[in-house]
Order: C-alpha cells, then structure tokens, then sequence
C-alpha cells in the first residue's frame, strides 16, 4: 500500500494505492489520524488506485469520520473508486455515512459546499 | 457434455498478519487455475482475510507460531474453501468477536467481517473436529 499526500485550497488529498487490509490498515489510520490532528479537517481520499479493502480498511474510514464528527468542523469525502470497492462500502452500509464521489473533481466540490 | 476435471490447490499460512501477501498470491494462483473473473478474486480474497484475521487475533493465547490450512477447490457446480486450524473452539457464525471501534454515532458495525464474509459466500459451515475447527464455505456458480 502507498498513501500519497498533499494539500490544495485547503483540501487534504491522500491517494491510497494497492491493498487496505489487515495488515496495511495501521499505517494508513496513524496517516489520516495525524492529519486530522493537526487540524487538516477537509479529507478526500482518492480510491481511484485502492485495488482491495476489508473489514479492517473500512474501520479507517469510519474512524476518520466520527474524529471528525467529535471536533464538529469537518468533512471525508472518498472518491473515484472501482465498483467492487464500493459494493464493500454499502454492504457494510457506510456509504450512507460517508459521502463517495464518483470522481476526484466531485469530491472536491462536496466538500468545498459541506 | 464432459465434465472439466477439478482443479484443487492447498497451501498453508502461519498465524501472523504479514501472512495476507502470501494469501493474496495464492488465491491469484487459484483464480489462474480456476479460471476466476477479477470480481470473483476480490470476493474470495475479502471472505478469506476475515476468517484468517479472527483466527489470528482470537484463536490462539500463547505467541507461539501456529499454522492455518487452505484448501480451495472448483468444480462444474462451484467452488468450496475449506479453513482448518488447531485454535481455541470457536464457531464465527454464532460467535462474531467484539469489536473496539463499534459506532459511527449509535450504528454498530459490530461483526462486519462475518457480514462481509456473508455476502462474499452462498454457504458457511463450521464444525469442530477433533481439537481443529473446519471451516467450509461454498459458492455457487
């Protein structure tokens, strides 16, 4: 798994590539973790690469999301990911909690109007 | 019309979370034999790595190194998984672990790989045999 991060108009962009399981998943939650710690609270995570995810990637996000919720101020959107990854997002009923743009630039604009 | 012969691999992982790339190679090897669709990969993938988790966090006390059998075969009808290992009893389908991180606001997400591991299967059977639990899980296609 590679997480590629950068910051535009205020947005946190982290691109994951490869596999988000069992044993990838750690590093990933200590990235996003930090981020929103230190006061990154505009997340978009690009999926477009996220070849894989189980149980314990969607733990991540959900986690993300209620941090965020906690401080009060604060948006994930996920965007721009196979259909395959997204059917795990909605058998676990998360993709009504977290908003999943079908591209990049759409998730972009969710959360610049959020 | 002549039935394609059974294709059938095996192979073995330790219990330890650095065992899910070794995992992942075998069931792209499975998926060549078989013949598998990339969607068909990830869902097997997906059921496998929740069975294997639970039994790593929860199957054994001590830290000693413990191995966990696969073996996945395809027929005409569909494809069964077969998971054994010599860890504490434990049923998943009745007994799914607690998890830590359970609520986004009141929703409780817990035992949502056994829910993922569900949808990823049509049937799941656990028995105990011996001092081994046997997984068996099938699909149709």
């Amino acid at each position: 798994m590679d997480i590629i991060e950068n910051t535009e108009d205020g947005i946190a962009t982290f691109k994951v590539a490869g596999r988000l399981d069992s044993k990838t998943s750690g590093a990933f939650d200590r990235r996003l973790s930090d981020a929103i710690e230190n006061g990154s609270l505009q997340v978009l995570v690009d999926c477009s690469e996220l070849a894989y995810i189980s149980s314990a990637g969607l733990r991540v996000f959900i986690k993300a999301a209620k941090h965020l919720q906690r401080i009060g101020d604060g948006a994930i959107v996920l965007c721009a990911m196979e259909d395959y990854v997204r059917e795990v997002f909605e058998i676990a009923g998360f993709d009504s909690f977290i908003p999943i743009a079908g591209t990049c630039e759409e998730g972009r604009e969710k959360i610049l109007a959020s | 019309m002549a039935r394609s012969p059974e294709k059938q691999i095996s192979f073995q992982l330790k219990n330890d979370l650095s065992e899910l790339s070794e995992l992942a190679r075998q069931l792209e090897r499975f998926a060549e034999t078989a013949d598998l669709p990339r969607e068909a990969l990830f869902r097997l993938n997906l059921a496998l790595e929740e069975v294997f988790a639970n039994i790593v966090y929860y199957g054994y006390a001590d830290d000693a190194v413990h191995v966990v059998d696969f073996t996945l075969i395809r027929d005409d009808s569909g494809m069964t998984f077969r998971i054994t290992d010599g860890g504490v009893p434990f049923n998943p389908l009745t007994a799914p672990p607690p998890d830590t991180l359970c609520f986004l606001s009141e929703r409780q997400v817990g035992g949502l790989g056994l829910a993922l591991t569900k949808h990823c299967m049509d049937d799941i059977q656990y028995r105990r045999i011996g001092d081994r639990n046997v997984l068996t899980m099938t699909k149709s296609f």
